[in-house]
């Protein structure tokens, strides 16, 4: 038997970070989390599964377009006509979701209730299927404790949108332990809400298969859908299917060797390249980080917007359009030695002796954002919410932000007119 | 810090070159051009620093061999020398070329970075220039005059302070618009609206559903109302369309009633019509017949009178008919042509009697008719004769050809023994006849073979063993030689001999041990050397002549064994020889009996073939020639038997004169003709018989067909008799007779023909009319009065009539019930009476119905829309493509926003510090940058000042002599703003060696754009600088030197030369001042 388990589709919801410029390959954004649903539409009837578990947040919680909703039930309208049964529990972002509330499902989709817990057997298949979905979007109590008896002779799974027992990082939805989970005596628990694959136990399988499809810069690695294999009851393997067709990549580049800006962007260049082929046919949404104590940082301080787009030309010029730098992160440092440089009795040596001392006074800190106060009121809400936001009064930030300046700083003015 | 001592040990041009820095005051260093002051300067940051991994200074030392060395005196004034050489890590040794840790350079640079002993402590003419110019452009704003003078980057901090600013400014400002990072934002904010208004909420998608099936129920309804109306008004349509087919049909009944009775009855008026033009016809006719029968009256009595008839009589019984006249002709013409046959019969009859007279003639000459005796005999006898010459001649003919060939053969048979009895004469070895040869007993060859096969395979032995003796006999000689050369007088030393040699060299060797001075040492030495060799010659001789007596007994036992070979090999020769004459004796035993002496095997091996030969081919000869005799014995028969059948044919006896050919073809002739007379004869007789029953033919046939004329002249004559004509009347004219009476009775009978069909018209004639009359008075009898054919015609016209109108009724009634039926209600029938309403009414409904129809097709259109609309809901989400639009804005605000903070915040922290330094280093700093200033103008400035530029910002300015007045940096002299940069930069030195480690100041050429007073002037300010800090000048310029000489106390002075050359390996000229 062949049981396929996804979660956390967020169809339609959009890719964050990328930054449009020329070459950026901006058709193949379009409808990314559609395809990549489309995708797993096509692998559950290809592989024949015998039902497919979606483990909730279907939707963006605040995301009112009822087309997506509409597109969704298309495609479980092609799983019908190719007799794919599909079990789902509502997650935290489909308990707060217009969407989902206006939505008629098709025949072959079976949405386990909120209020309590419920078990859906799927007879010609052999499999039961217990879950309870989300009724509102914080859920505090441990659902999994409730979940009803195993069903003798068919094979048991356990679907829950859950974070577990409080993961880093995450609010707790739906908080439970596996010591909860394996009393149950299931054979397979279908999680979603963590959007990062993990195969949280083997006995029984708890397993987070991670999102469809990553959705910005912190989401990398191949994303998809499990496979899980069965016979007699007992899990055979669970494999990982890649479904996405944006693939969110960290590419680091040591810039030491280099010793002028085109050497580093041929370092980038190749960097990316190695990359590209790993991701065997999609985009490549690349964060470039270019680090390291490198000659070449004078001229690329020199003039960073055009280094920048350098290294997207070189991108789109060898990529072309399987590949978008989402960022272009500049941390080389000159090779100068700072520490001796804040020794100095120069002049320079107290700049630097300051820029030191500033990131370590909270109170110049926070000076420091009060220039930078204008702009931050201005900051769309969206730019300061959520992971990855940026705040300008942040003393983290001032403090990356005055290592930049250092490097802005001090070299240039040690050494003179370089270039 | 300072530099007491430089030394370019291996460097650059460089050999072991010293510069003492050490002592006080300025230390010029005159270079002359290629003379290695840019190396001399490298070397100072390469000691001090390391060497640069690319150095231009490895042209003549390699760059393993490269040192510096230099001694630094640290503020305590303890020295320590050090070496620097090219490397990647341990590059500071010490005196014996020991590495040595870097922080003891590190504290002696006190923290001086490279970057800062360059720029801060080094100047050259560039900088100056450059830092001039920046105090120009920055309008000399102070705070950043004396923070770049500080840093010594010859005005890069301006640079870079305006290109943040710029940078900032250009992407952001707050109530900006149209730059990039305000633009984002906006464009952010509009793509998040964008968003909004493209969500497709699902009220909307519902809404559009309902929209959908109102329309097409509304469509629906539209189509319904619209056919009830299109019915309604076709009816009203069809009632219109009616009312003057009725009204036609109205009159067209009025004018059936009118043609009364005759309307029904169309078709029987037709019948009559049609039969009228055939009466008036017919009338013609019986008019003309009965003309016709009156002439004809009048041609019976001419043609009778021309058959001969009474014209009154009845002709009739002369009637004939057609047989009867048929067989008068045939009669006729039988008569003509027997008698035609009977003269040709006669004719014929003649000439057969003539012919079979003549052929019985000639049968009778050859006798076969009627025979004499002697006659006959003769012929039987040609004909006996004839056979057997036929019998002899064919006998012969198949002989023919053997005569030519056999005498050929026997000329050959004869020519081949004659071969024979040659060759047997060249045999050799025989005397005799081909015969006698023939006959001899001879042994096989197989024999002879054998025999000589062996003689060969002894003849091989033989050589074989020749061979070896030869061998053996070269082997006895060789070791004759060696014996030869071994053998002589030879007397082996004996042991006595050897013993007492070695006791002499003994006893010599202990003479040397004891010889006490130099020369009886040597002498001894020499005696003893001697007698050495000698004793070793002896030894050797014993050996050599050990060796020789063995190498001789071996020598002669060899010889010893090579002679007994040597025997034996002549005893099996011998054998062999004798074996060969044996072989010869059995040859000649085995052609004994012949009588023949033998040659060698192999000549008789040949002999014996060729013997062979001549005997098969004896053999063969023989056989030939008795099969010849045989056939010469056939020949011969057959010719005598041709010759007596010749002579029996009566010819001469040839036989013995000709050969058989010439005899066969004599025969031949003579028997073809035989043959052909007696071939003529029998045709001859054959003929008669023919012409004779021929003849018996013709004259029966002619007997017959008189018989026949007579019979056919009886039997015409009673026909003709019947018919008046007379028997002996000519054919023609009986045919004459017979054609008139004929056309006699034609005649006849016409007439009556046209009788009969004139009444037969009359009859028909009377029918018609009346017909006509009583349908005339059936159907409109108001005709009746009228002439006949006037009524006709007036029928027939009401026929016609009558057609029309039912077609025209029938027509109408059609049109009628095409429109079909309709029933109206009252107010529906009013309308209609009323064109004008009626017309009305339509054009209401046709409109109504136009309206509906356009109603209608908007309604499809919106249908379709609509439709399409929530296909593309389905589709696509708007709201999706429009927040990723809004992402990807919101990633450029991101990367805006990031870009301008740090710019921003390094803007500000820069001038901030640059502010700071200016604060805290002005007063003193412009203090003693002003003192600087007038000395080096001379005193044409007092000094210089902190002053307020327009912008109410710190501004430097100039003071001239006066005390008072003010000039800012835009108004000074190039030269002179070079002096104030100077002063600043010297300024900005002294006050940091003061607070601070400090470290030599090394000067570039940077006095060569002033007049000698003013660069006279510099060096003392430098000269004095030199007490506060250590000053090493670099110039190209002697004349520098001598101004130098001039304006600074020889105490604090120090000058250098380097010298150029290839390879300098000499110090300095240290010239004390």
């Amino acid at each position: 038997m062949k049981i396929i388990h996804a979660a956390d589709l967020h169809i339609d919801s959009p890719l964050r970070g990328l930054d449009r410029y020329e070459g950026a390959p901006v058709e193949r954004l379009r409808g990314a989390t559609r395809r990549a649903l489309e995708n797993l539409v096509v692998l559950c009837i290809e592989e024949r599964a015998d039902v497919l578990l979606l483990a909730g947040d279907v939707f963006d919680g605040s995301w009112k377009d009822y087309s997506t909703g509409l597109f969704f039930v298309a495609q479980m309208a092609r799983l019908r006509e190719a007799n794919v049964p599909v079990v789902i529990v509502r997650g935290n972002h489909d308990a707060a979701s217009s969407v989902v509330k206006a939505l008629r499902l098709p025949a072959n989709v079976h949405e386990l209730s909120s209020r309590k817990p419920e078990t859906h057997e799927l007879r010609e298949a052999g499999i039961a299927v217990h879950g309870q979905s989300f009724s509102q979007r914080i859920t505090t109590e441990d659902l999994a404790a409730r979940y009803p008896d195993r069903v003798p002779g068919l094979f048991n799974i356990g679907l829950l949108h859950t974070s577990i027992d409080g993961r880093e990082g995450h609010e707790p939805y739906a908080p439970t332990s596996i010591e909860t989970m394996r009393s149950k005596g299931y054979d397979y628990w279908a999680l979603g809400h963590v959007h990062a694959r993990e195969i949280v136990s083997s006995d029984p399988y708890i397993v987070y298969p991670g999102n469809l499809q990553g959705r910005h810069a912190r989401e990398t690695g191949a994303k998809g859908a499990s496979v899980i294999t069965v016979e007699g009851n007992v899990v055979q393997s669970v494999e990982h299917r890649a479904l996405d067709v944006f693939r969110w990549e960290l590419v680091t580049v040591d810039a030491g060797p280099a010793t002028d800006a085109q050497e580093v962007v041929d370092l980038v260049r190749a960097g990316l390249a190695a990359r590209a082929t790993e991701v065997d046919g999609r985009v490549l949404a690349a964060r470039v980080v270019i680090a390291g104590s490198t000659r070449a940082n004078g001229a690329i301080r020199r003039d960073v917007e055009r280094f920048i787009s350098e290294v997207r030309g070189a991108a789109t010029d060898g990529l072309g359009e399987t590949a978008w730098l989402e960022k272009v992160v500049v941390r080389t440092r000159a090779t100068i030695d700072l520490e001796r440089i804040r020794e100095e009795a120069s002049a320079v040596g107290h700049l630097a002796r300051r820029l030191a001392s500033m990131k370590e006074d909270p109170k110049e800190l926070a000076e420091l954002a009060s220039v930078l106060a204008d702009l931050d009121k201005k900051l769309p809400a969206e730019l300061r919410e959520g992971e990855g936001a940026l705040r300008l009064a942040d003393p983290a930030l001032l403090r990356a932000m005055l290592d930049d300046v250092e490097q802005m700083l001090v070299p240039r003015l040690l050494e003179g007119g370089e270039a | 810090m300072r530099l007491s001592k430089l030394e370019l040990l291996a460097y650059g041009p460089f050999r072991g070159l010293a510069l003492d820095f050490s002592a006080p005051g300025i230390h010029v260093v005159l270079g002359r051009n290629e003379a290695g002051k840019s190396t001399t300067l490298r070397a100072i940051t390469g000691l001090l620093y390391g060497i640069d991994a690319k150095t231009p200074d490895a042209h003549v030392h390699k760059n393993a061999d490269l040192r510096i060395g230099g001694v630094l005196e640290d503020s305590e004034g303890k020295r320590i020398r050090v070496v620097r050489r090219k490397g990647n890590t341990n590059t500071l040794l010490d005196d014996r070329e020991q590495p040595i840790d870097e922080g003891v350079m590190k504290r002696l640079l006190g923290g001086v970075s490279k970057e800062t002993f360059v720029h801060a402590f080094g100047l050259d003419h560039d900088t100056l220039e450059a830092g001039a110019k920046a105090l120009l452009d920055g309008k000399g704003d102070l705070g950043e005059s004396l923070f770049d003078a500080s840093v010594g980057g010859g005005g890069e901090v301006q640079r870079l302070l305006a290109e943040l600013t710029a940078e900032a400014d250009k992407l952001y400002k707050p109530r900006g618009s149209a730059l990039p990072l305000n633009d984002a934002l906006k464009s952010f904010a509009e793509a998040q609206k964008a968003v909004r208004e493209k969500e497709s909420r699902p009220e909307a998608f519902l809404e559009q559903e309902r929209g959908l099936e109102e329309a097409i129920r509304d469509r629906e309804a539209r189509l319904g109302t619209k056919k009830e109306l299109e019915t309604r008004r076709g009816r009203l349509a069809r009632a219109r369309r009616r009312i003057p087919l009725e009204r036609r049909r109205e009159r067209i009944i009025e004018r059936r009633v009118e043609l009364g009775a005759a309307f029904g009855q169309t078709a029987r008026i037709d019948g009559l019509k049609d039969r009228f033009s055939v009466y008036e016809r017919t009338v013609d006719q019986r008019r003309a017949l009965l003309a016709d029968a009156e002439r004809l009256a009048q041609s019976v009595a001419e043609a009778a009178r021309r058959a001969g008839v009474d014209p009154g009589a009845s002709a009739e019984g002369l009637r004939l008919d057609a047989r009867k006249e048929a067989r008068v002709h045939a009669l006729l013409a039988e008569r003509t042509t027997l008698v035609d046959r009977l003269e040709a019969a006669g004719v014929d009859i003649v000439r057969l009697e003539r012919e079979l007279a003549r052929l019985s003639e000639l049968a009778r000459a050859v006798g076969v008719e009627s025979p004499a005796e002697g006659e006959s005999k003769k012929a039987g006898a040609n004909a006996a004769t004839g056979q057997a010459l036929a019998t002899a001649l064919e006998r012969a003919r198949a002989l023919g050809e053997i005569e030519a060939r056999l005498a050929a053969e026997a000329a050959r048979s004869d020519r081949r023994t004659k071969e024979l009895e040659s060759k047997v004469a060249t045999l050799g070895l025989f005397e005799g006849t081909l015969e006698a040869l023939v006959a001899l007993r001879l042994p096989a060859i197989v024999s002879v073979e054998r025999l000589e096969a062996r003689g060969a395979d002894v003849a091989r032995t033989i050589a074989r063993l020749d061979e070896r003796l030869l061998d053996l006999e070269r082997e006895a000689s060789s070791i004759e030689k060696q014996l030869a050369g071994h053998s002589g007088d030879f007397a082996p030393p004996d042991a006595s001999a050897l013993r007492a040699a070695r006791t002499a060299r003994d006893d010599a060797w202990k003479a040397v041990r004891a010889a006490t001075d130099v020369a009886a040492r040597a002498a001894a030495e020499v005696a003893m050397e001697g007698l050495l060799r000698e004793a070793d010659a002896v030894a050797d001789r014993m050996i050599r002549e050990a060796d020789r007596v063995t190498i001789l007994a071996r020598l002669r036992s060899e010889a010893e064994t090579n002679a007994r070979q040597r025997e034996k090999v002549a005893e099996e020769k011998a054998r062999a020889v004798r074996d060969r004459a044996d072989l010869d004796g059995e040859l000649a035993a085995l052609f004994a009996e012949a009588k023949i002496q033998p040659l060698g095997f192999a000549e008789m091996r040949q002999w014996l073939d060729r013997h062979a030969r001549i005997v098969a081919e004896y053999a063969t000869v023989r056989e030939a020639r008795a099969g010849l005799h045989e056939e010469e014995a056939r020949v011969a028969s057959a010719k005598s038997e041709l010759a007596r059948a010749l002579v029996a044919a009566g010819l001469p006896d040839a036989s013995e004169a000709n050969k058989l050919a010439e005899l066969v073809a004599f025969a031949a002739q003579r028997g073809a003709e035989i043959e052909a007379a007696r071939r003529a004869a029998e045709d001859a007789a054959r003929g008669a018989v023919e012409v004779r029953t021929k003849l018996d033919e013709r004259v029966a046939v002619r007997t017959r067909d008189e018989a026949a004329l007579a019979d056919v002249i009886v039997k015409l004559g009673e026909l003709t008799a019947k018919l008046g004509i007379p028997t002996d009347a000519t054919a023609p004219e009986v045919t004459r007779s017979i054609e008139a009476l004929r056309d006699l009775f034609d005649v006849i009978d016409r007439r009556a023909d046209a009788e009969a069909r004139a009444r037969v018209a009359d009859a028909d004639v009377r029918a018609f009319e009346a017909d006509l009359a009583r349908a005339i008075a059936e159907l409109a009898p108001d005709l009746a009065s009228m002439e006949l054919r006037d009524a006709a015609h007036a029928l027939f016209a009401r026929g016609t009539a009558a057609k029309e109108t039912a077609r025209e009724l029938s027509t109408v009634e059609g049109q009628l019930e095409n429109e079909g039926e309709v029933t109206l209600d009252d107010a529906e029938r009013v309308i209609v009476a009323d064109p004008e309403a009626a017309e009305r009414l339509e054009e209401e409904l046709t409109e109504r119905v136009e309206e509906l129809e356009l109603e209608t097709s908007r309604l499809t259109e919106r249908i379709g829309a609509l439709r399409n609309g929530l296909e593309q809901m389905r589709a696509e989400s708007h709201a999706a493509e429009a927040a990723a639009t809004a992402q990807l804005q919101l990633s450029r605000v991101r990367e805006h926003a990031e870009r301008w903070c740090r710019v921003k915040l390094a803007a500000v922290l820069l001038s901030r510090e640059i502010e700071r330094y200016r604060e805290e280093n002005q007063g003193p700093l412009v203090a003693a940058s002003s003192a600087l200033f007038s000395r080096l103008t001379l005193g044409s400035f007092s000094g210089i000042k902190a002053g307020f530029d327009d912008k109410d910002r710190p501004s430097l300015r100039c003071v001239r002599a006066d005390g008072t007045t003010e000039v800012d940096v835009s108004g000074l002299s190039d030269g002179t703003r070079d002096q104030l940069y100077l002063s600043l930069r010297l300024a900005s030195l002294v006050r940091r060696a003061g607070v601070a480690e400090s470290m030599p100041l090394v000067l570039d050429d940077v006095l060569i754009q002033l007049d000698d007073q003013r660069a006279s002037a510099a060096l003392g300010v430098l000269a004095e600088v030199s007490r506060t800090m250590q000053v090493l000048f670099f110039t190209h310029h002697a004349r520098l030197v001598e101004l130098a000489r001039a304006s600074v106390p020889a105490s604090d002075l120090v000058v250098h030369e380097l010298v150029s050359g290839p390879y300098v390996t000499q110090s300095s000229a240290v010239v004390a001042g």
